[in-house]
């Protein structure tokens, strides 16, 4: 019985450890993407949550505009003049709510 | 011939190399999973927190008539002097608390009309003796405690050193309320100067008074009323929730002092139009007072709210009206 490995099993072996390798270093890296994004989005909805909130806090006017805040866009609209009140949405309209404002 | 290292046993590094390569595709589809669950995780907060201002929204709606549409179903709970809004949420309920204040806004001059004005408020409505306040944890009564009693003339000064269940006291002068324990229930309806201080901690306090107010090292939660309050340092912060009321500052500015890190849920409500009011040393919680106009005042047809209860979290908005 023949001893040993061909050259051809070697082969094989080295081309199939190092897929492995890079298959497992791919997967890393699409792991670290997706934690960086995770990291990202929840960075960014702390922050329109925050920014948000102190648009409450400022008081905006009751007229339609769209302010720029923390690098995040907000797009006000009156929704009442009497009693007044506006309704604030980060562009997108993900978030939005509805807050008193200054005539 | 020489054999390389590799032929000591034949056929066992390509199981070996197939189980390491095989063994990476769970892993990876767990680190993939985790990955995604923790987007899923941003998603449900956003959403959770899009709820929560969608049902503060709906209690606005509600209460200043705004024209908002696929807002969620409000339940008002009539109690007379204290009506509460609520929105089912999540696995509870947003309240808001909210009253109507007097129609002609000014103070009571003695304890006659202090009677008359509470009585009528308080006296004449039905049968449980409080409402709680799902959101504060407050109880608001709906008639006087028993334990009223009431001085025509003269001041009030109480020098207690032991715990009180409850307490109400109608004084057309000052009260002076001293000492330490505990108090489930203080009401205090003053013509003159309202004072405690001690090593108080009310679970309820409830104090109103034409003149001022002054709560030294009381940790307590409760409404209280006049003209002007001083709530020194260390006032506030024993209980998870307070409210404030504060409707008379003519003055113009009225300032809080909280503790670092003291909790702070509640109502600043303030009379003057386009005042400032500051809560220190939380900068987070700064309260704007509103400049409502002379029109919203005057058009009688929309529900007026004196005050309105913020939620955890949110700023605190005054309003008068």
């Amino acid at each position: 019985m023949k001893k040993g490995f061909s050259l051809l099993e070697v082969l094989v072996s080295a081309l199939l450890l190092n897929l492995g390798i890079y298959l497992s270093m791919q997967v890393h890296q699409h792991f670290l993407l997706i934690e960086k994004r995770n990291k990202q989005e929840k960075e960014k909805f702390l922050l329109q949550i925050a920014t948000l909130d102190s648009l409450v806090k400022v008081q905006p006017l009751c007229k339609s505009e769209t302010i720029e805040k923390e690098s995040l866009y907000f797009h006000i609209e009156p929704v009442s003049i009497n009693p007044p009140f506006v309704r604030v949405e980060v562009k997108g309209k993900t978030l939005w709510r509805i807050i008193p404002c200054k005539i | 011939m020489v054999k390389g290292s590799w032929e000591m046993n034949r056929g066992a590094s390509l199981p070996i190399v197939l189980a390491i390569l095989f063994s990476l595709l769970p892993l990876s589809m767990v680190l993939i999973s985790l990955s995604d669950n923790g987007m899923q995780g941003i998603l449900v907060e956003h959403k959770r927190f899009q709820e929560l201002y969608k049902a503060e929204a709906s209690i606005y709606a509600r209460l200043y008539a705004l024209p908002i549409k696929n807002l969620f179903n409000v339940r008002i709970e009539e109690n007379g002097f204290w009506d509460k809004a609520c929105v089912n949420l999540f696995q509870g309920e947003l309240c808001a608390v909210y009253g109507y204040g007097f129609e002609n806004y000014h103070f009571l001059k003695n304890n006659l009309e202090l009677q008359e004005a509470f009585k009528s408020r308080l006296l004449s409505l039905k049968n449980t003796l409080y409402i709680q306040d799902t959101l504060y944890g407050n109880r608001y009564f709906e008639r006087l405690p028993s334990e009223c009693f009431a001085v025509e003339n003269g001041d009030v000064r109480v020098q207690l050193d032991s715990s009180l269940n409850k307490a109400c006291i109608f004084c057309s002068g000052d009260i002076l309320f001293r000492g330490r324990g505990s108090v489930d229930t203080l009401m205090l309806f003053g013509g003159g100067a309202i004072r405690l201080e001690g090593e108080w901690r009310m679970r309820h306090l409830e104090a109103h008074t034409s003149e001022k107010i002054s709560l030294t090292t009381i940790k307590f939660q409760g409404v209280v009323s006049a003209r002007e309050v001083a709530l020194e340092n260390r006032t506030i912060g024993e209980y998870p929730s307070v409210i404030a009321l504060m409707p008379a500052s003519w003055n113009g500015k009225t300032s809080l002092e909280f503790q670092y890190g003291s909790h702070f849920i509640g109502t600043l409500w303030n009379a003057e139009i386009n005042s400032e009011m500051d809560i220190l040393p939380d900068k987070n919680i700064k309260a704007n007072l509103l400049g409502f106009s002379k029109d919203w005042e005057l058009k009688k047809d929309i529900p007026m709210p004196a005050f309105f209860g913020a939620h955890s979290g949110t700023p605190i908005i005054l309003e008068w009206l």
